[in-house]
């Protein structure tokens, strides 16, 4: 801001100042409280800054416990804050007190008829609580219902057995990871007489035993286990025969199978890269091979217990003791690339406050076009420069955490997209084109950036990659210079819309004009070199690892699709069969080619014989492409009289 | 007027190089491209390529032809051949637009070759086994052969195959003397086993009887199989059935020899042999997401042997041939490698560079254009 | 004018190259193709036990055959078979390298539930309906079988009852005092192919 000082008028200072600064202020201060470390005081008055930071395997990946939380309650809520509570506050509260969450509205549904199905009242805010659709789902009835779907191909499923099921399996791995202390817990498989708990010297209240419980005194348990063990049950009496029924108990127990893939992969195993990790149940069953896992289980219901008695001090000291030990045993390696990193950039939601910044510069931009013009611009400018740091503050921390380039699924090429499209906003602003460049950084910026939400929700956005793309230098060179190609595309069609809007509304500025027409041009241009390189790129890579250069698959066709449109726009351009508002018509064609290459043509095959037409992602392409063709069908022809 | 100059001239000429022309194949292969796609979800890619990309012409709703690919690529790269040589402005500022389009021009030329040279085939090896020969993914041949052990693990098998088989065709070899014929055969059939009769085709696995199935909408699913009759000259015609999915071959009298029998995939020789010594596959810790599937082969020529690592993006390549690590067995002690034999593989980069030079070129002497022009205009 | 002199001729060109591109383009009868393969199976003795010398006209499945045992019971693994030990109530495991498909050995008690109430069962698993004239055709055609150790028994072949989808070939040996059930499940033309393996390792089963 010390640019300002230098002989700009007072005018646009206070202007500045008194109708956008403030707001701005004001949000940078919430962003500020909410990335402070040591957020809010949580409902039972313990801080989970420690415990945040636990590292867990989970997708393939390992990460703080602050992500998986957040990634579970995703998957399950669609949001990653649970009402008032944070995420990780939510996962604590499941795994330590399960009881608490039970009727807790977070799963959720979205085709109300599941509700109906299962007996639950429908809900506007389409969440559920698991006590009520677990009540809902064990009917005979529904149990069925289940099995029949499980044994349907998932393409043929109807959109409710899809959704019917997606929930069935969503509370399946909650009860799961609800089942996480399952090791810790009293169990009536481990009830033994006084009079053995008294000879092995264990205190339990009157309680059954718990599996840790017993573990924990192993050596006493061994101790008198019957030597004669042999010839069965029969044959024993008194405190062998409980000693051995114990054991026996255990180990079938252990052997279950819905023991073995609980969730909560938390202590690492094995070699130096450990590459195993094991849930606390697992560990149960390791302890054999390597007796020091007590520890860790010891360690782990400590903490359980401080935290139902809501004492900080053990808590964060359980904690932290946990964390030295697991790390010890995996040696280095250990944790998450960054694992600081992470937490802030769970935490600041880089791409919020960028969606924020960049929304509010449109509308400056919009209001730049009534009145005020540079003031505004001005203004916009600066607005976009504070969206554009927070976007690229997260684009290069998702980098860094990776240690990828910056596209590796779908949700990734959204984010990347519309960065894209903002530095050729500004590049346009930079060229002479202020305010196109503006109302195009800032529109594709927003609501680029709007649309990644929608492809969050899946899980994990960081996730792992699958053998064929795990490659580093095809990511950096086709996939991005493939997605730089969409980005020029969608920013020509933007500036194709304001072109025709600018030809049909605007002042008689033939200049002005021109220099969008330029704008759209360039645009275009730049589209085309780089789907067209990332295209061939892409060839290559298929070449080098399938054999072939190109198969005419969907992938390869959609991007073929987008070269050939631009081609085919310069070829006709040149041969004067469109002139410049067919060219901003046909550069808006080149938004639906880009759409139809980013999420794969055979969607739109696919979506449109799903039962109804309800797959969502190609109902939104389908509305969007009819939208467009309305508004092209309305102000070409309009603004091609208005030309002549 | 130079002689180029009034062939540049003439009417059909100045039709076919117009840019209407490009134009209209343009919009043609969008529409061929966009339809070949979408029928993919229904028919599988195999019926696509079949049907949009590599025919003259298709018919719509049964009845209306409209170009294939390859037709439009070809009247496509007659026309930029012409415009090229005839209308582009050879001037310095034009490069960039010269390199593009001679690019795009050696991709049909790659195309050409590919489509009307390449063979795409695979090899399944297990671990300490080696093989000199790969199967083709879609076609299959009648096999007969002899063998001998080489010494305890290694069998030399001298084969006569004919492929293209179908009903009515007839073949006549000289070794072992006698003639093939096809009396029944099926791209995709299953088989019954059942009571004897004695009519009744030989069949090793005790097969009686083909059922012609639908094809799968990806032929290399189909399990063909079919009713072959063979005749030696003084010994009787011979009958027999043979199943694609028969793991066992079925012995054969002709003449005084014994020969071996089956229905296999297609078999090209490569041009060495190729052994597997190990394959590994990993997964990210605690999912099923693959991870890395590598295989360590020795590839033995004459005598001469080398190690080689094949995986993921890291293939094998020697002359023609390519080999890439594709699957895997589901024991995982097996590695599968898809082969490639590609004449013209290197036409692709160069056309790659050629296009992507050309382009960023062009962008870059665009841009210092509209700089000029801006600064003149200042 | 050479415009109008020149166009035909250019035309009649490009019908006759257009001519040869699509007569290419036409199948033709293939001739026979002789050549000669060389093919090496892994030595058997890294995938599992003894291994025996290959029999004349074994090699064409690929590899040697080997023993294998669970319990008191003896078998020839079939070549291109390998075999996992024992696990629970299975005696072994065998498994196909090439299709994936996997072959158990099971004892039960003497009857097991008899013959019929299997069939009906393994019928109901595979979700093939059979009428009850058809079932007793089935269970009276099923082909006997016998062991080299002299084990006699009945051969189920399901692949006869359905036309696509999952089935079953099990021989069931009333031994004395015990039924051996070898069992393999799984896509009906993997079975069709590998039945003959599988006969093989039941006629080899001894004590």
């Amino acid at each position: 801001m010390s640019r300002m000082g230098h002989g700009k008028p007072r005018a646009l200072r206070r202007g500045l100042f008194g109708s956008f600064a403030w707001p701005a202020v004001a949000c940078c201060a919430l962003f500020v409280a909410t990335a402070t470390p040591g957020h809010g005081a949580e409902e039972r008055g313990l801080s989970l800054k420690e415990f945040a930071r636990i590292t867990v395997l989970a997708n393939g990946r390992k990460m703080p416990l602050d992500s998986y939380a957040r990634i579970n309650l995703l998957q399950l809520s669609g949001r990653q804050r649970h009402g008032k509570e944070s995420a990780l506050a939510w996962l604590a509260r499941a795994i330590f007190d399960p009881e608490s969450v039970l009727d807790d509205r977070f799963i959720r549904i979205d085709n109300p008829e599941i509700a109906d199905a299962v007996g639950v009242e429908r809900d506007d805010h389409r969440r559920y609580g698991f006590r009520e659709l677990a009540q809902g789902y064990s009917q005979e009835n529904n149990l069925v219902m289940v099995q029949r779907i499980a044994g349907i191909d998932d393409k043929e499923r109807t959109p409710f057995e899809k959704e019917f099921f997606r929930t069935y399996n969503n509370m399946v791995s909650f009860s799961h990871m609800m089942s996480t202390y399952l090791f810790a817990d009293p169990h009536r498989d481990f009830a033994a007489s006084e009079e053995t708990l008294a000879t092995l010297g264990i205190e339990t209240g009157g309680n059954p035993l718990s599996a840790l419980q017993m573990l924990r005194h192993i050596d006493a348990i061994r101790s008198h286990f019957p030597a004669d063990h042999q010839s069965g049950m029969d044959n024993l009496a008194g405190i062998e025969r409980d000693v051995f029924q114990l054991v026996a108990n255990l180990y079938s127990r252990r052997q279950a199978s819905h023991g073995q893939n609980l969730p909560f992969e938390v202590i690492p195993y094995g070699n130096e890269e450990a590459a195993d990790w094991m849930s606390p149940w697992q560990a149960t069953l390791h302890i054999g091979g390597d007796p020091g896992i007590i520890d860790e289980l010891n360690l782990l219901e400590a903490m359980r217990h401080a935290y139902r008695s809501g004492r900080q001090l053990e808590f964060d000291r359980a904690v932290r003791d946990f964390r030295k030990r697991t790390s010890l045993r995996a040696g280095p390696g250990f944790e998450t690339r960054y694992p600081s990193l992470e937490l802030l950039y769970n935490r600041a939601n880089p791409f919020l406050y960028a969606k924020f910044w960049y929304a509010l510069a449109f509308l400056v931009s919009l209001a730049s076009l009534a009145f005020w013009e540079r003031r505004c611009l001005f203004a916009a400018t600066i607005l976009i420069a504070v969206g554009l740091a927070f976007h690229t503050t997260g684009l290069l921390s998702r980098m860094l955490i990776m240690g990828r380039p910056p596209v590796t699924n779908l949700y990734a090429t959204f984010l990347f997209v519309s960065w894209i499209c903002v530095l050729l906003g500004v590049a346009l602003m930079r060229f002479g084109r202020r305010s196109v460049g503006a109302l195009l950084a800032s529109l594709a910026g927003f609501a680029l950036l709007m649309l990644s939400g929608k492809f969050a929700t899946e899980g994990d956005t960081m996730g792992v990659l699958v053998a064929v793309l795990d490659s580093n230098f095809w990511l950096a060179t086709h996939v991005v210079t493939i997605t730089i190609g969409y980005a020029g595309c969608c920013a020509a069609g933007v500036v194709g819309h304001i072109y025709i809007l600018q030809a049909l509304f605007g002042k008689k500025d033939r200049a002005r004009l021109r220099g969008t027409y330029q704008a759209m041009f360039g645009m275009l241009a730049f589209g085309l070199i780089f789907s067209a390189v990332g295209t061939i790129l892409g060839g290559i890579w298929a070449d080098q690892s399938w054999g072939r250069f190109w198969g005419w698959d969907p992938k390869e066709n959609g991007a073929l699709m987008i070269v050939l449109w631009c081609a085919l726009l310069f070829h006709a351009r040149l041969s004067g069969m469109v002139r410049e508002i067919g060219l901003a018509a046909g550069t808006i064609i080149g938004i639906f080619m880009v759409v139809l290459a980013w999420f794969g043509i055979n969607l739109l095959g696919v979506g449109l014989h799903s039962y109804g037409f309800t797959s969502g992602t190609a109902v939104g392409m389908l509305v969007f492409f009819v939208a467009e063709t309305i508004f092209m069908a309305i102000t070409v022809p309009l603004a091609r009289r208005r030309m002549a | 007027m130079s002689r180029l100059e009034s062939f540049a001239k003439l009417k059909l000429v100045r039709a076919i190089t117009s840019l209407r022309v490009t134009v209209v194949c343009l919009a043609c292969l969008m529409v061929i491209v966009f339809w070949g796609t979408i029928y993919q979800t229904d028919y599988g890619l195999y019926a696509s390529q079949q049907r949009f990309f590599y025919s003259w012409y298709f018919l719509a709703g049964g009845f209306i032809p409209l170009p294939g690919a390859r037709l439009v690529m070809w009247v496509f790269s007659i026309s930029l051949l012409g415009a090229t040589i005839l209308k582009l402005k050879y001037r310095w500022s034009n490069i960039g637009i010269l390199m593009t389009h001679v690019g795009v021009l050696s991709f049909f030329l790659a195309a050409f070759i590919t489509f009307h040279s390449s063979q795409h085939s695979s090899v399944r090896l297990f671990e300490g086994g080696h093989a000199n020969v790969s199967s083709d993914y879609n076609e299959w041949e009648l096999s007969i052969w002899q063998e001998h052990s080489l010494d305890a693990s290694t069998v030399q098998r001298d084969v006569v195959a004919v492929a293209g088989l179908k009903e009515g065709r007839s073949w006549r070899l000289s070794d072992p003397n006698c003639t093939v014929d096809v009396e029944t055969y099926y791209d995709h059939c299953r088989a019954d086993m059942g009571p004897r009769s004695a009519d009744a085709p030989r069949n090793a696995a005790g097969i009686t009887r083909l059922t012609k199935q639908k094809r799968h909408t990806s032929p290399e699913e189909d399990v063909p199989g079919g009713i072959f009759r063979i005749l030696s000259p003084g010994g009787d015609p011979q009958r027999v059935l043979l199943y694609a999915a028969e793991q066992v071959p079925l012995t054969l009298e002709i003449g005084d020899e014994t020969y071996f029998m089956a229905l296999r995939r297609k078999r090209y020789e490569l041009p060495f042999s190729l052994k597997l010594l190990d394959f590994e596959r990993k997964v990210h810790s605690g999912t099923a997401i693959p991870k890395s599937f590598k295989s360590r082969v020795e590839v033995r020529h004459a005598d001469a042997t080398r190690e080689v690592v094949i995986w993921m993006n890291h293939p094998l390549r020697y002359a023609d041939f390519t080999f890439f690590q594709s699957s895997f067995t589901p024991d995982e002690q097996g590695s599968i490698f898809a082969v490639v034999e590609n004449p013209g593989r290197w036409l692709p980069y160069i056309a790659s560079s050629t296009t992507c030079l050309g382009l960023i070129v062009h962008f870059v002497v665009m841009l210092v254009q509209s700089r000029r022009r801006q600064a003149r205009m200042a | 004018m050479t415009a109008s002199s020149g166009s035909p001729a250019l035309t009649r060109r490009l019908c006759v190259a257009t001519f040869c591109l699509l007569a290419a383009g036409c199948s033709r009868q293939e001739e026979p193709r002789r050549y000669t393969e060389i093919e090496g199976s892994p030595p058997a003795a890294a995938r599992e036990g003894s291994a025996v010398a290959p029999r004349q006209g074994s090699a064409a499945v690929q590899r040697p055959e080997s023993s294998g045992q669970g319990g008191d019971l003896h078998w020839q693994t079939p070549a291109g078979w390998t075999s996992r030990g024992a696990s629970g109530m299975r005696l072994a495991t065998l498994t196909a390298a090439d299709s994936g498909a996997e072959c158990t050995i099971v004892r039960l008690g003497a009857g097991a539930g008899g013959a019929r109430a299997n069939v009906i069962r393994w019928l109901g698993q595979l979700k093939i309906d059979l009428a009850e004239a058809d079932l007793d055709t089935f269970l009276n055609d099923a082909p006997p079988i016998k062991s080299t150790g002299g084990f006699v028994g009945s051969l189920y072949d399901f692949t006869g009852l359905t036309e696509q989808g999952d089935a079953m070939l099990v021989a069931m040996f009333e031994l004395e005092g015990a039924t051996l059930f070898v069992k393999m499940l799984n896509a009906r033309d993997v079975l069709v192919g590998e039945r003959t393996r599988f006969t093989s390792l039941c006629e080899s089963l001894r004590f």
